[in-house]
């Protein structure tokens, strides 16, 4: 086309304009420019052709419906006049034609019948059987039809796109609205093979109508390949999914997203919207609605037959997709996710392998650590005896005893407890009768008590001459309540009677005076037996039971308080007590799996699991205990902690926002 | 614009107009990049943008002018992409607007003959859209209840290049009288005024603003 000029304004007009002047166009929104409406006078009765239109029925994508009126076969029909210019080109229109006529030889009970497809002042258009009822659509209106009858809509359905597709015809666009339901309840499909078949190349700058709704098209549609019979075969799906939950398989804010959604994201289950629809009715659904054809049913009349399978009860051929194969899928479809996430539970796996080796690791090394340090306990403990039988032995001792000299016998007892070398924080005598003699420091209520069913006084009459020396039990002393342990010997004359037993006793600590007991990582901690309070003069079984108490602990200051240790795995081991103390006993073993300190609970630093080794020190019945952090199980525990809160936190929030909602 | 707010429906409604304009934005990009970056751009457009709803982050769409707040969120994309192959970043599959390339460019082609600053060119795109597309709704209100041959017949009753059939010649051809012809044609044209006005109204944020819009346009197209 040539430059020209527009008639009205003069202006020249851009060669390939669409015909009219965009400046004079414009002039006529402006208010005031528009001429005064001359009023028309009424046209009567509108026609179309040979036909009468009566009345509007409808408008889609495509175009307008009107109920209209056949003079020559005086009957109804419904007339559907095609937006022009939708077709792309002169072969469009021919293909439009040819498929009219192929769908006006379909008679099928449940399709809509075409009965004649023409064009009118270049307008093309076809008629149909007017079919009086409601669509599907229009059935359903967002509330879930009971599924047995959902089922018996799609079997008739699928029958009738199964004879559609027997004569070459594909529906493509199979949505609810174009499926009518008559007077006699049966489903009526229509628009076979000629909805789609369109492209509005005039208006592209409208998205929305060149794609219309994108809801039910199926995943090649959208991504504008080729549709086939397996395209309709989805569309029956999308139709079931719409029927059992009332609303269509996607559906999003704008047509794009809901394009993407089709191309990409799977369907919430039936299920998970509407609880009463059957399982395999369900699996039939999304097995039509699979993105890959391939997995669909191959045919409309294998659809059929399943959706009969399910109307009598019969199992499905159908087979809900296992987790494995929808990881699968999804991998599939997100290949870089999927190899991240597999690189992930792989090093996870791993880490976990390493975690589980590591933590085996560390408690075999306590459990050696511990063995050291309880033969280094053993050998500490021999030096003390070997002083306290010199002690015991000594002529000074003997001469106060045998004149029952008290202030002597206490001079005495301070004195070995300033320079016997020996870890003394109370010495004191009982006669052999068990009654106290003198004590350092002095207390005076020592003298009146019976001390016969204490560990530290049996203990050191079991002893020979050749091996005097007892590690005793530890106890919770009378006299201040503190906890203490004790070595004891008998002071015995020339003969090997006894005068007297000789006690030295230690409370807990952290150390007991053994310099580098504590290391950073590692943690020692001495256990020792319990001697319990027993009313004086009763009888009880001797060696004592096996309750354990925590006697040195990194926490501990000098004399505080001791910790029980209530765990039953050491009862079992506790060695013969009694007797041949310091024999050594080159023993240890872990401490199973897990371990919580006692002391935790009062001291932060303690709290949490602890990896554990243990070993007894020789016959005394006390026990080394190293620890170390387990870390492993320290970082799941806190993960798993911070989870609970965040889900703590989160249902509080809700429970919060649903109380202050209005009612 | 008509749907006030901030409502989720607003902006679906604004997101359905930017799809609707996105003609002039390739017009503008193209007039500064070569074609393929300039439709890759507009897509980088609308997927980061329009489909994530970010464009109505911030700045309220409902103030003023919705051509020019448009076109201001394009330039700032532009110039956060600046340089930068947009294409090259997008990985995977994302979603295009189905934009015909050789269909854009022969558009571009049409509407660029004169010289034009990328901004002129694209008031000048933007009014042509506008026209475009109150006469597509035009052109289906006619067509859907029937009127399909008389809105062709009559489609020289607006104004052009061509000369208007004679109203005799139309009549003839409808089997009408020429007065009822005469009518239909003054008819076209009132409502072709008045879709206009539906259109700009759109793109505005209130009656007022419809006639100043309209002249702006007027100017872009002169």
């Amino acid at each position: 086309m040539s430059a020209s000029t527009c008639a009205e304004c003069g202006a020249p007009q851009p060669p390939g304009a669409s015909g009219s002047c965009p400046r004079c166009l414009l002039l006529l929104g402006i208010s005031g420019t528009v001429p005064a409406v001359v009023p028309v006078a009424d046209e009567g009765p509108r026609h179309f052709g040979r036909y009468e239109l009566v009345a509007p029925l409808g408008r889609g994508a495509m175009g307008v419906v009107w109920k209209a009126r056949d003079p020559s076969l005086d009957r109804v029909v419904a007339l559907k006049l095609i937006v022009a210019g939708q077709f792309a080109d002169e072969q469009e229109i021919e293909r439009f034609r040819k498929e009219a006529r192929a769908a006006a030889q379909l008679s099928h009970p449940n399709a809509v019948p075409v009965y004649e497809v023409g064009e009118h002042d270049g307008q093309p258009y076809f008629t149909m059987e007017l079919v009086e009822g409601q669509s599907l659509a229009e059935l359903v209106r967002g509330v879930p039809l009971p599924p047995a009858r959902a089922a018996r809509y799609a079997r008739e359905i699928a029958d009738a796109i199964h004879s559609a597709h027997a004569l070459g015809i594909v529906h493509r666009d199979l949505k609810p609205s174009n499926v009518l339901v008559d007077k006699l309840d049966r489903p009526r499909v229509t628009d076979f093979g000629l909805a789609r078949r369109v492209v509005d190349v005039d208006t592209a700058a409208s998205l929305a109508a060149m794609v219309g709704t994108p809801s039910y098209m199926s995943p090649e549609q959208a991504l504008g390949q080729k549709a086939d019979a397996r395209s309709d075969v989805y569309g029956v799906g999308a139709i079931v999914y719409e029927l059992l939950t009332g609303r269509p398989p996607f559906r999003a804010d704008s047509v794009i997203d809901t394009v993407r959604q089709v191309i990409d994201v799977d369907p919430a289950t039936p299920r998970l919207l509407n609880r009463k629809v059957p399982r395999d009715l369900e699996t039939l659904c999304l097995k039509c609605l699979a993105k890959d054809p391939a997995q669909r049913y191959p045919s409309a009349a294998d659809l059929r037959d399943d959706l009969g399978r399910f109307l009598e009860g019969a199992p499905i051929r159908a087979r809900p997709l296992s987790r494995a194969a929808r990881l699968g899928r999804w991998a599939r479809r997100n290949p870089t996710l999927a190899t991240l996430g597999a690189m992930l539970a792989a090093l996870l796996a791993l880490m976990a392998v390493a975690a589980v080796l590591a933590r085996r690791d560390t408690v075999q090394a306590n459990a050696f650590a511990a063995r050291g340090v309880a033969s280094s306990l053993l050998l500490r403990l021999g030096e003390w005896s070997a002083r306290l039988r010199v002690a015991a032995t000594d002529p000074a001792l003997v001469a106060a005893l045998r004149a029952n000299d008290r202030p002597a016998m206490e001079r005495w007892l301070a004195a070995l407890r300033e320079n016997g070398g020996l870890p003394s924080d109370t010495a004191f005598i009982l006669d052999p009768s068990a009654h106290g003699i003198a004590r350092s420091p002095i207390a005076d209520q020592y003298l009146a008590l019976d001390y016969a069913p204490r560990d530290y006084f049996r203990g050191a009459l079991l002893h020979g001459a050749a091996d005097p020396v007892h590690v005793s039990a530890a106890y919770e002393s009378r006299i201040d309540g503190k906890l203490k342990f004790a070595l004891s010997s008998a002071v015995r004359d020339d003969s090997g009677g006894v005068l007297a037993v000789l006690i030295v006793s230690s409370t807990t600590d952290a150390t007991l005076g053994v310099s580098n007991l504590q290391a950073d990582v590692r943690k020692v901690v001495v256990l020792g037996p319990l001697d319990p309070n027993y009313p004086s003069g009763q009888p009880r079984s001797y060696p004592t039971e096996t309750q354990h108490v925590v006697v040195l602990h990194p926490s501990y200051r000098h004399g505080d308080t001791a910790m029980m240790w209530n765990d039953a795995r050491l009862d079992a081991r506790t060695p013969p007590h009694g007797g041949e103390d310091l024999r050594p006993l080159a023993e240890a073993w872990p401490l199973g799996n897990v371990y919580f300190d006692p002391l935790g609970r009062r001291d932060r630093r303690y709290a949490g699991p602890w990896l554990a080794g243990i070993a007894p020190v020789g016959h005394t019945g006390f026990f080394v205990l190293v620890q170390s952090r387990d870390w492993v199980l320290l970082s799941v525990l806190t993960v798993f902690a911070a989870a609970a809160l965040a889900a703590c936190v989160a249902i509080g929030r809700r429970v919060l926002r649903a109380s202050r909602a209005p009612p | 614009m008509r749907a006030a707010g901030s409502s989720s429906e607003a902006r679906d409604a604004l997101s359905r107009l930017c799809e609707a304009y996105w003609f002039p934005l390739y017009a503008y990009l193209r007039r500064r990049f070569p074609p393929d970056e300039a439709e890759e751009l507009t897509q980088e457009f609308f997927a980061r943008e329009v489909l994530t709803r970010r464009i109505f982050k911030g700045v309220d769409p409902l103030r003023g002018r919705f051509r020019a707040w448009l076109l201001a969120s394009l330039k700032h994309l532009v110039a956060n992409v600046a340089g930068a192959k947009a294409a090259q970043k997008r990985g995977g599959r994302a979603v295009h607007i189905p934009i015909d390339v050789a269909l854009a460019e022969a558009r571009y082609q049409e509407t660029s003959a004169a010289v034009l600053t990328p901004e002129q060119l694209y008031e000048r795109s933007w009014a042509l859209t506008v026209l475009a597309r109150s006469l597509g709704t035009l052109r289906q209100r006619y067509e859907a209840d029937g009127r399909g041959a008389l809105f062709r017949e009559l489609q020289g009753a607006l104004p052009g290049p061509e000369p208007a059939k004679p109203h005799a010649e139309v009549a003839r051809a409808l089997g009408k009288t020429e007065h009822a012809v005469k009518t239909a044609a003054h008819r076209l044209r009132k409502e072709f005024g008045e879709l206009l006005r539906e259109e700009v109204r759109r793109t505005v944020s209130s009656a007022e603003e419809i006639d100043a819009e309209l002249r702006e346009l007027l100017a872009a197209v002169t």
